[in-house]
């Protein structure tokens, strides 16, 4: 008899609870950190005479506009045309992006483009069983072919969550004969979760050359991703933004809007942060996008937008401590909030649950108090928490990431 | 040695019917009997990179099956996209230009090793590596049955029957869910493109529930053009867009027509009187 898993369900799911911070005021962590290259220039034959920031994609020397362009879910090639017409220089697309036309597409618009003037990344994502090195070449040819392009600036292994995966010498060898061959200018990785974890083994393998994470408002304390980009950019990769509108709503209802422009404002003013690639669907949205690439200041009212974003579902503990010492169980109550945060606020399940294997406890220990005398400043309901998180002890770690 | 096997007669439900999907069991093939069920809040574990777009066509559920037989292995992937039109549309988008489609449920097509149908609110992909090794094996014989389990007499959503057939471009016939041409205040259509006097011209069927609703996107399609049309009323109006270049638009009841990329405008007339002469 077959056994329905029901994925969504699990305590293993990740993404489901990517919900916003509460607690931190706006200060971000990036502001102490060193500046890399940015310069301002004049557009040519720009009308408006508007100053665009640019930025360099690290050891690459690729120089690009801060704002780029996600293509996945752009359905028309006029808005192709619009982005490129309006200054915007790096298009980003994939292999399994619809089936392969989102590529086509790309290559159709850009086939009377001279090559050097744009630059072109795409993805492959091995299948789940995985595939040779060879057959991985044969999925570059093809994204090739569709492209229409004799080779990509970068040419990406999609999705990478964990390290093995990363460096499967499958896949390294195959990056490596892209990048020999001339069919790939630069090599990268792309990675939504375990973020701070593969990003540092990108940077140790002195194998990647460029980083595409996930990086939005909700991940502001997220203190080992930070670090991680540091060491990413200290060791010369570029580093490219994407997800920064952490889904474009705050609900599960998709009811509140997140403040798209506020949030790409957040994340380009990591210097860190190269150039981000905001999935651009129509024209106004492209257009109040390249406003960004021109001033990515954050005005009163968009960190008021932020702010209030953050507050909107208190995922992030700050750790204050308060509510150490409150539990009539002596239930570890901070290392509990912490782990619910890394499970629900960064999509780290696989460190949640080593923190809470620590802890030793029950799967439900709040189960004999009738109440939570626990008073969190934030308003966490700690009880709450507490019988979320404690489950994913109950998890198998090979579902974790 | 392997056997032969008619797969008329291979297909036997294991019991798992869970929201209208019944795996087979395939005589040969070895399964872990396990089905993998993703929803909206995890799909991406499934298709990280990929889900977005997945979801922006209705997305609600999918499982996941596989087989192995030796060499083989076979993986039927089936998305539950709520209704016909969005199973549709993301079917319509992921397919080829070339593909050579067949009834295969509503309608499908393959290669070697991959095969992509719809039928119903279901978009099924399956996923086979060399099949050929399995003597007697046909994954479209395969796809064929297991089609029919997902629902009987599927049809083509309506607003695809009211397409002109000549001229038409195959495969090119495609449901956008939202924002379409790019602009937020069309939401969703269905588009199609003709090769005519050596151009190619794209056809747009917009739908709505009702004649305001209908209104409010002229207006504000003239709005967005800054034409100067004073008094909008139900019928035929040539917008200049600033990305999309000239649009010819046909108001009609709940309906709005359109068509881009032509350079002479009585090409197109034609084209959207056919349809207009379908509708109530």
């Amino acid at each position: 008899m077959n056994k329905l898993i029901d994925m969504a369900n699990s305590t293993f799911n990740r993404r489901n609870f990517l919900f916003l911070g509460a607690t931190a005021t706006l200060g971000m962590a990036t502001q102490a950190m060193p500046v890399p290259k940015e310069k301002k220039k004049k557009k040519s034959k720009e009308k408006k005479k508007k100053d665009i920031v640019y930025r360099t994609l690290g050891n690459t020397g690729i120089e690009v506009p801060i704002v780029s362009m996600g293509v996945m879910r752009a359905d028309n090639p006029n808005i192709l045309k619009a982005a490129y017409e309006i200054g915007i220089r790096h298009f980003d697309t994939a292999s399994g992006y619809q089936d392969g036309r989102n590529e086509e597409m790309v290559g159709q618009y850009f086939k009377d483009i001279p090559r050097d003037q744009v630059i072109i990344s795409t993805k492959i994502h091995p299948p789940k069983e995985g595939c040779s090195t060879e057959q991985f070449i044969e999925k570059l040819d093809q994204s090739l072919k569709r492209l229409q392009m004799g080779y990509v600036d970068i040419l990406y292994l999609h999705a990478g969550s964990d390290v093995a995966y990363i460096m499967d010498p499958r896949y390294t060898e195959a990056l490596k004969r892209a990048k020999a061959s001339g069919k790939a200018r630069f090599i990268g990785v792309s990675t939504h979760a375990n973020m701070a974890k593969v990003i540092n083994a990108a940077v140790d393998s002195k194998l990647y050359e460029v980083i595409l994470t996930s990086y939005n408002f909700t991940l502001k304390d997220d203190a080992d991703l930070q670090k991680a980009l540091q060491k990413a950019s200290d060791a010369g990769l570029g580093i490219v933004g994407m997800k920064s509108m952490a889904g474009g709503f705050l609900d599960k209802e998709k009811k509140k809007r997140v403040n798209c422009k506020a949030a790409l404002k957040w994340v380009l003013s990591n210097p860190l942060i190269h150039t981000a690639i905001p999935g651009l669907t129509n024209f106004e949205m492209l257009k109040e996008n390249w406003k960004v690439a021109q001033n990515h200041d954050l005005d009163e009212t968009e960190k008021c937008d932020l702010q209030l974003a953050m507050n909107e579902v208190g995922l992030y503990c700050r750790g204050c401590m308060s509510c150490s010492g409150q539990c009539p169980q002596n239930l570890p109550i901070p290392d509990l909030m912490r782990s619910y945060m890394y499970n629900y606020g960064y999509g780290y399940p696989a460190k949640a649950q080593t923190t809470v294997a620590k802890l030793n406890l029950s799967h439900n220990p709040c189960e004999e108090c009738p109440g939570c005398t626990v008073a969190c400043p934030s308003g966490f309901d700690v009880r709450e928490r507490i019988t979320d998180i404690a489950r994913i002890k109950m998890v198998p770690a090979n579902f974790l990431v | 040695m392997r056997k032969i096997f008619l797969f008329g007669l291979m297909l036997f439900p294991l019991g798992i019917w869970a929201q209208g999907v019944v795996f087979p069991t395939l005589e040969g093939w070895k399964s872990d009997g396990k089905v993998l069920v993703f929803n909206k809040d995890n799909l991406y574990e499934h298709i990280d990179g990929a889900s977005e777009f997945y979801l922006s066509y209705g997305f609600e559920s999918l499982q996941v099956a596989s087989w192995k037989n030796e060499g083989s292995e076979l993986t039927v992937e089936v998305y539950d996209h709520g209704d016909p039109l969005h199973a549709y549309g993301i079917y319509s988008i992921e397919k080829s230009a070339k593909a050579e489609t067949s009834p295969i449920g509503l309608e499908g097509y393959s290669d070697a090793t991959i095969l992509n149908f719809v039928t119903g609110k279901f978009y099924v992909k399956i996923n086979s590596t060399q099949p050929e090794k399995v003597v007697g094996f046909s994954l479209k014989s395969f796809a064929i049955d297991f089609a029919k389990t997902l629902g009987t007499n599927p049809e083509y959503p309506k607003v695809i029957g009211l397409f002109p057939k000549d001229n038409l471009q195959p495969n090119s016939c495609q449901y956008i869910p939202t924002e379409f041409m790019g602009l937020g205040f069309l939401g969703s259509a269905v588009r199609a493109k003709y090769s005519l006097g050596g151009a190619e011209i794209t056809l747009f069927i917009i739908e709505r529930t009702d004649l305001a609703e209908v209104e409010k996107m002229v207006l504000k399609y003239i709005s967005y053009a800054e034409a100067k049309i004073k008094k909008v009323a139900e019928g035929d109006f040539l917008l200049k867009d600033p990305f999309n270049g000239t649009v010819c638009l046909r108001w009609k009841g709940n309906y709005l027509l359109g068509a881009t990329g032509f350079s002479d405008q009585k090409r197109v007339a034609p084209l959207l009187d056919q349809i207009s002469g379908m509708l109530k």
